[in-house]
């Protein structure tokens, strides 16, 4: 109930600043939105950690979002104090190490077994958080273009989150919690090898 | 090695959730992929893409260790059907960013190979090992295979879309491999498959020494 709430929030936020800004700024918004979404290392990442949050016990499912969202928040202010931090290697390094650990995870099912995995929630919520900080505008525009980032990594994480929780815990279909595995699996493969790519010599 | 114990009722619903499966995650590949091509304007991505899909499909020697493992899969029955899809391409990333990285792994078109050579005498055979052992020759031998493509992955017209669709590809051939496997809880299928098998052990012979 309480992460329905902090997303609606999210949700209702932004879009009520957007409603009211120029062409410039919703652009913003519309930037930030989708910005999780159109990088492949970030989007693919967040699913992965969405798909362990929906194996955690529902304690720790929440403190998964609650750990992304705080480190999204911090990375996303010291971006914004430090000047941005777009296309950081280092960066890409944290985000795709996250979705080779989450997706690893998910797939060997250590979900439902290590509650403690939703610290990383904290080095994906952080690296995410840099790598989406706008890096120019005015107060509102940077404030609309974060709400965006915000509203579009939370509903990535909530809608992939929902959909493995759903197949995970109350699928009657026994295939659904294996599918989960096997696109964990796929993410993690896939990360690992654009990891080997970014820093092959 | 005894005859798989699955019934035709149990192989039924089996190959109703297979079928299932594969649309889900079919579905999930095109939905993680859609957003990617949108950033990168289509052909380079697209390109990448395709080129990464194909190139396990079009190497006969990687489709045939692909399929075997989904075969095989089949004859161990759960949960191994499963884990040796899910252990597959963790492993042949990993073996892919050695690859990728420079880091040498001895007789790699030996062990690809070899991998068919074994897999299809284990099919023929209707061998049912323990799941470790299982998983542990499995691993091992997608290691060749991901250091294989990855020594070739830099050369790809996009990295990331070769990437994503190479292991997609990947998946789907296993997937198909336990469709067919699934055959097996019928006497001629279980006839086919291990004759399939056989098949998969002779052209990984002939892999080894050159005549395919």
């Amino acid at each position: 109930m309480r992460t329905v709430a902090i997303v609606l929030s999210l949700m209702v936020l932004p879009t009520g600043a957007a409603a009211h800004g120029s062409a410039a700024t919703m652009q913003g918004f519309y930037s930030g939105l989708v910005h999780p979404l159109v990088e492949a290392e970030q989007a693919l990442s967040l699913v992965a950690l969405a798909l362990l949050g929906a194996q955690l016990p529902k304690t720790a499912h929440q403190r998964s979002f609650v750990t992304l969202v705080g480190g999204l928040i911090a990375g996303l202010g010291i971006g914004l104090i430090a000047g941005g931090a777009e296309g950081s290697e280092g960066l890409r390094f944290i985000v795709l190490t996250v979705g080779v650990l989450a997706g690893g995870a998910t797939a060997a099912a250590l979900g439902s077994r290590f509650d403690a995995l939703w610290v990383l929630g904290l080095p994906a919520g952080l690296g995410l958080g840099l790598l989406t900080a706008p890096e120019a505008g005015t107060a509102l525009a940077l404030a609309i273009t974060i709400g965006g980032s915000l509203l579009g990594l939370g509903l990535v994480w909530v809608y992939a989150s929902a959909v493995g929780a759903w197949a995970w815990h109350h699928a009657s279909l026994k295939a659904l919690p294996i599918a989960v595995r096997v696109v964990a699996s796929w993410i993690a493969a896939i990360c690992l090898l654009m990891l080997a790519l970014a820093f092959a010599p | 090695m005894s005859e798989p114990t699955t019934s035709p009722a149990q192989s039924g619903r089996l190959l109703a959730q297979t079928t299932g499966l594969v649309w889900i995650v079919m579905w999930v590949a095109i939905l993680l992929t859609t957003p990617a091509f949108a950033h990168s304007g289509g052909e380079g991505f697209g390109g990448g893409f395709v080129s990464g899909f194909l190139h396990p499909i079009f190497g006969w020697d990687h489709v045939l260790a692909m399929v075997a493992v989904g075969l095989w899969g089949a004859f161990l029955g759960a949960p191994a059907i499963w884990l040796l899809p899910v252990a597959f391409p963790l492993m042949m990333a990993i073996g892919g960013a050695l690859g990728v990285l420079g880091v040498p792994v001895p007789a790699v078109e030996q062990g690809i190979a070899a991998s068919s050579i074994v897999l299809g005498i284990l099919i023929a055979l209707a061998a049912r090992l323990p799941l470790v052992v299982a998983l542990i020759i499995v691993a091992a031998f997608a290691i060749f295979h991901g250091h294989a493509h990855g020594t070739e992955l830099p050369d790809a017209t996009n990295a990331i879309a070769y990437s994503i669709g190479f292991v997609i590809a990947t998946g789907l051939l296993h997937l198909g491999g336990i469709v067919f496997g699934l055959l097996t809880a019928r006497p001629a299928g279980a006839i086919a498959v291990r004759g399939a098998g056989a098949a998969i052990a002779v052209a990984g012979a002939g892999f080894l020494t050159g005549y395919l």
